[in-house]
């Protein structure tokens, strides 16, 4: 899932895992229509953003998977925590975890659910190029083995077409979403400079260029 | 030593060490989760709309019993906190301008019923500061069931507030019932504080709160430990307090509270290691 901030991206991700209610319209899966939030919420492994953690409670990674895995019945979690790198480190807080460690650890906390749905909501956020590697490493792996859903929201568009089967570009005023051989990096591309070259407009206020209304034609640019 | 003694000869200092051990192992317990969700001002602003609340209650029975004065209190202030806990939950205002706003709107509504409708306010000073050598055997009664309710609420799922304290998002996600635990713990929250009134009263009751957790997150290495260290700390202060508050002649409610501050000053100045 890609596109500009304030696209509704994490709006989507919410709804899909079942935090949110849409305004308008249905959710389907597998053609079967969700009636109740919380049948998504079951399926759902969702690795938020590293700044949703509070940082004021002293919880080991130990402690951090122990509580999931408690309150959902899971399995043992060790081969997870050894897959992730996390096994070394267990005992230590969360808040004294870089933030590639941070990462892992969400993931590893969604792993334990074993989900059937995996959502990583910009999970190379923060992180330095290292950190981003090993964690789309282990992501591409989880993507080879897994034969659920995985979502993920990333900007770095090269890396993203790689790697997913479809796409979504969402921004503010549509969305694309299709195979990806009809959504090139081109298009993609489009969609983050439609924003950008908005804002420039704002910001020049309007001298740079008539404004207007972007409806995904993008002439505009070609007009310029 | 005959101070010491004091405590085993007098059936008010009795009572007043038994109601403190108690007030003590509930704010203990619930101090980290108040710490942890940054409400560490909440407590004040549930503590000054029992002005309000009890200014309602001795309006609407003015030769009341202490059994009537608590219920009509607690019930009365339970409905202001409502609005409080529905607006911190999801509304538009940032919660320091909402406490402050509601902080001092109650406090302002009570005290003019108070000066204007019932006359005097010789009681409203031992209400905001308490007087616990007044402590009788209902007021023991409250506290024991508010010690049995917090038992039962908080320390049987410990693990699901542990985890509504440090990621709600998450714990919604793994079933954990987000929106009843914040209005949980505002309930609870204002039951203690109407419960404390004579222990502390309802202002100092916040010391009580913020303490104990505030000390046991600095020098806990794992979340089993914070409960354990938070409640030890909230006993031992408040054991000791009320021992200096007899011994120095110092009123007890502000006794408690410096004896806290006491307590964990020198922990307080040692530089964190993380």
């Amino acid at each position: 899932m890609v596109g500009p901030n304030g696209g509704g991206k994490s709006t989507l991700l919410k709804i899909i895992a079942g935090l949110l209610r849409p305004n308008s319209g249905e959710i389907f899966l597998n053609g079967k229509l969700v009636e109740k939030n919380h049948e998504l919420r079951n399926l759902v492994g969702f690795v938020p953003q590293v700044g949703v953690i509070n940082q004021t409670m002293p919880i080991s990674i130990l402690e951090f998977l122990e509580l999931e895995r408690k309150l959902n019945g899971a399995s043992d979690f060790t081969p997870i925590m050894k897959r992730l790198g996390l096994d070394h480190i267990k005992d230590r807080t969360l808040r004294t975890l870089s933030g590639g460690e941070k990462q892992r650890v969400l993931l590893a906390r969604a792993l334990v659910r074993n989900p059937k749905i995996l959502i990583l909501d910009e999970p190379a956020t923060g992180l330095d190029s290292t950190g981003q590697d090993q964690l789309l490493g282990i992501v591409r792996d989880l993507q080879k083995e897994s034969e659920g859903i995985l979502i993920i929201v990333d900007h770095n568009l090269g890396q993203v077409i790689k790697m997913a089967d479809k796409l979504i570009c969402l921004n503010k005023s549509f969305h694309w979403h299709d195979y990806k051989k009809n959504l090139s990096k081109e298009v993609l591309t489009k969609a983050y400079h439609c924003e950008f070259e908005h804002l420039l407009i704002h910001e020049n206020d309007g001298a740079l260029l008539e404004h207007h209304f972007c409806d995904g034609n993008h002439q505009h640019e070609e007009d310029s | 030593m005959s101070l010491v003694l004091d405590f085993f000869e007098y059936d008010f200092l009795i009572r007043a060490m038994i109601g403190v051990v108690m007030l003590s192992i509930v704010c203990g317990i619930l101090s980290p989760i108040v710490v942890a969700k940054k409400y560490a001002f909440m407590a004040p602003a549930i503590s000054h709309s029992t002005i309000l609340g009890v200014a309602l209650t001795l309006l609407c029975l003015p030769f009341s019993h202490t059994i009537s004065l608590f219920l009509g209190t607690l019930g009365f202030t339970c409905i202001f906190v409502y609005f409080l806990a529905r607006a911190s939950h999801k509304g538009p205002l940032p919660s320091d301008s909402l406490i402050g706003i509601f902080l001092s709107t109650t406090m302002a509504l009570g005290l003019i019923i108070h000066y204007k409708y019932i006359g005097g306010t010789s009681d409203l000073f031992s209400l905001l500061f308490g007087n616990i050598l007044l402590l009788d055997n209902f007021d023991l009664l409250v506290l024991f069931f508010l010690f049995l309710m917090c038992l039962i609420l908080v320390v049987r799922s410990l693990d699901r507030w542990i985890y509504f304290s440090f990621d709600p998002q998450g714990a919604k996600l793994s079933g954990v019932r987000t929106k009843l635990y914040h209005y949980g713990l505002f309930f609870l929250l204002t039951c203690l504080i109407v419960g404390a009134v004579k222990i502390s009263g309802t202002i100092l009751v916040s010391s009580l709160l913020i303490l104990p957790g505030t000390f046991a997150y600095k020098f806990s290495k794992n979340m089993s430990s914070v409960f354990k260290y938070s409640v030890i700390f909230a006993v031992l202060s408040g054991i000791l307090g009320l021992f200096f508050a007899n011994s120095f002649g110092w009123p007890p409610a502000p006794a408690l509270a410096l004896t806290q501050f006491l307590l964990f000053l020198p922990f307080g100045l040692i530089p964190n290691k993380n």
